[in-house]
């Protein structure tokens, strides 16, 4: 599904640069959910944000379902990640001018779908995840957990094959926590494929496959 | 979308926004002033050119008291000395003789047919309370202007009703009795042109005959009003008579060309040119009681180079506030882009893009010059009807022009600012 091909991406650093990611390789398959570890500034997010299309790498090639997505424009990487990508960014970050259901119904603006569609699907996915109690509700009402389920769910809105998930447990308590692995185990089983980026051994835990990134590279375990 | 998003950042900050919005009221508020200004000048260019370099020279008999003057009357001749004086100044003076006097008329009518701002001292908030005559009836004292031949053509006086005075108008010879006469243009709903106004003017007995209305704000100069606006005046021919019949006809003219010879020369010469052309102008005339009073730039022009000193200072304040309300604008837009990667980063993730994010700062932009644009210049029209079409060009020209100043900043903002800086900014 996905296939990573000695990846590099530096930042500007002052008059120089910093190589965060010097070569990576990286092969997930359909249905595999992987968690990518690494110490703070190793590079674990700059490698999601470019296998979400959000970022481009300075050299390498990273193919999607035999897609080469690296050359592609802004806007033709609005649409890949529109078609293909639930985005869950860490510390569950929530527009707090919107309610629940604008929050999750914010893709589906994106994709031009009507008024009717988004109520319909919005109403789904909260369902599925039994927080349609949530819907009407403001952001800064929610719990922790529920703001990252509400989260989840915008990610799952527009039934993306791939599940990307930065830190996605990250501030929760140890209850609270679980639930959400539960529910991308769940999300998991139902056929999304999904790579976590953590730090915690636990979240790695339960995940198929664990690589780390050292180095600007990755290693698998 | 782009409406939502931007009725929810305004809504962020609400206070914020609704003073760059007063800001942008005020600044297309001096822009309308500034507008008004130059209208102003302009409708009054060629007036201005017309007295460009000359000064003024005022000039008076010099029988002030009683006694000299009713001793000057029992000279003989004196009437005829004083006439011959006004035809010298009128026709033969090497520079311009302009006679500009406001002297009210004496109307018998009922109080209800008349509007009370054609009254004396209206304006000042005091108008003249009618004079009752012998057989009870009373005389409201009507605002008026005279102008003598040379005056008429040099102030630009047009009509925008009826036929202006011809040379002929100037001399009180072919109608006895009828003068013809112009009124302002807010006479137009009180009488139409043929009317006639009996009126006493000098304590003679006249009819006044309406032959056309000037357009509205027509004005007149002189040394004493910079700016006598003729919407609310009678305008009268200063005229010319001939020999009188009788004494009181005498005794009439008497005091009609007293004050008729009391205008201003106009002139581009030196003062001890200006007095030589006096002293020909009394010898010729045998009437040695007059004299130059004094002289001064034209008014005027004093006065127009005040107005465009405002103008000035209501320019510089214009482009300080053109500044100051972009400068805000520009603050604010960065400041919210500063305060909202988060959401920023969220839109990405679901399917937006820099351009997208960059339209909606820049219809926020659009909506908080344009609203009070719009409010002011739909405002000002219905106040001021009398703005040229052209004003809502320039006012428009001014939003874009503030939207331009407010949006460059920001577009450089985001041209610097690439997804992996707000990336890594919101880690």
């Amino acid at each position: 599904m996905i296939e990573v091909k000695d990846l590099k991406k530096s930042y500007p650093f002052g008059k120089s640069k910093i190589e965060v990611l010097k070569g990576v390789n990286l092969a997930v398959e359909k249905g595999d959910m992987i968690a990518i570890m690494g110490r703070s500034g190793s590079g674990k997010s700059t490698l999601l944000n470019i296998l979400a299309g959000l970022d481009q790498p300075d050299s390498g090639i990273y193919l999607y379902e035999e897609s080469r997505i690296t050359d592609k424009r802004m806007d033709e990487l609005a649409n890949f990640r529109k078609k293909n990508i639930g985005f869950i960014l860490q510390n569950y970050p929530l527009i707090d001018s919107k309610n629940v259901a604008e929050n999750v119904g914010l893709p589906l603006r994106y994709s031009k779908k009507s008024n009717k569609q988004r109520e319909t699907e919005v109403t789904q996915v909260l369902d599925t995840l039994g927080i349609n109690y949530l819907k009407h509700r403001w952001v800064d009402m929610l719990s922790g957990g529920e703001a990252q389920r509400v989260a989840i769910a915008r990610a799952l809105v527009q039934h993306p094959d791939l599940i990307l998930a930065d830190e996605p447990t990250g501030s929760l308590d140890e209850e609270t926590e679980k639930d959400i692995l539960d529910l991308c185990k769940r999300l998991n089983h139902q056929g999304k494929t999904i790579i976590l980026v953590t730090h915690d051994q636990h979240v790695a835990a339960v995940c198929h496959k664990v690589y780390y990134i050292q180095g600007g590279t990755v290693v698998d375990k | 979308m782009i409406y939502k998003e931007v009725k929810e950042s305004i809504a962020r900050r609400k206070l914020f926004t609704l003073f760059i919005m007063i800001g942008v009221m005020i600044f297309l508020t001096t822009v309308t002033i500034l507008i008004q200004s130059y209208i102003n000048i302009m409708q009054k260019e060629a007036l201005i050119d017309s007295f460009e370099g000359l000064n003024v020279y005022q000039i008076s008999d010099t029988l002030l008291e009683d006694d000299d003057f009713q001793s000057y009357l029992n000279e003989p001749n004196s009437l005829e000395r004083v006439k011959s004086l006004y035809e010298y100044l009128e026709d033969d003076i090497n520079e311009k003789f302009i006679y500009n006097f406001e002297q009210p008329i004496e109307m018998s009518t009922d109080i209800d047919d008349i509007e009370e701002e054609f009254l004396q001292g209206y304006e000042e908030g005091n108008p003249l309370p009618p004079a009752e005559d012998e057989d009870g009836d009373l005389y409201y004292s009507l605002k008026a202007v005279q102008l003598n031949e040379q005056a008429f053509e040099m102030f630009p006086v047009n009509l925008s009703e009826g036929t202006s005075f011809t040379a002929e108008d100037f001399h009180h010879a072919n109608n006895p009795g009828v003068i013809p006469i112009l009124l302002g243009a807010d006479y137009a709903d009180t009488y139409q042109i043929g009317d006639t106004l009996h009126v006493n003017y000098l304590f003679e007995e006249f009819h006044l005959e309406v032959q056309g209305f000037v357009e509205s704000d027509s004005f007149v100069t002189s040394p004493q009003l910079p700016e006598t606006y003729l919407d609310r005046y009678i305008i009268m021919p200063a005229q010319e008579f001939e020999d009188p019949s009788d004494n009181t006809e005498e005794e009439f003219q008497q005091r009609h060309y007293f004050q008729m010879i009391n205008g201003a020369i106009y002139s581009s010469e030196e003062r001890n040119v200006v007095e030589e052309e006096i002293e020909s102008a009394k010898a010729a005339a045998d009437f040695p009681h007059f004299e130059l009073m004094g002289y001064s730039t034209t008014v005027l022009g004093d006065f127009f180079d005040a107005v465009e000193e405002n103008i000035y200072w209501v320019l510089c304040l214009s482009i300080v506030l053109l500044i100051a309300c972009s400068l805000s604008i520009s603050t604010l837009m960065i400041k919210k882009i500063h305060d909202n990667y988060r959401n920023m980063m969220i839109h990405l993730i679901s399917g937006g893009t820099m351009k997208s994010l960059f339209q909606y700062f820049l219809a926020e932009v659009f909506i908080t010059v344009g609203i009070p644009g719009a409010f002011i210049t739909f405002l000002f029209m219905t106040v001021l009807q009398d703005l040229p079409p052209l004003y809502v060009l320039v006012m428009a020209a001014s939003v874009v022009g503030m939207i331009l100043l407010a949006v460059i900043p920001i577009y450089i903002q985001f041209r610097r600012l690439t997804i992996s800086m707000l990336l890594k900014r919101e880690e």
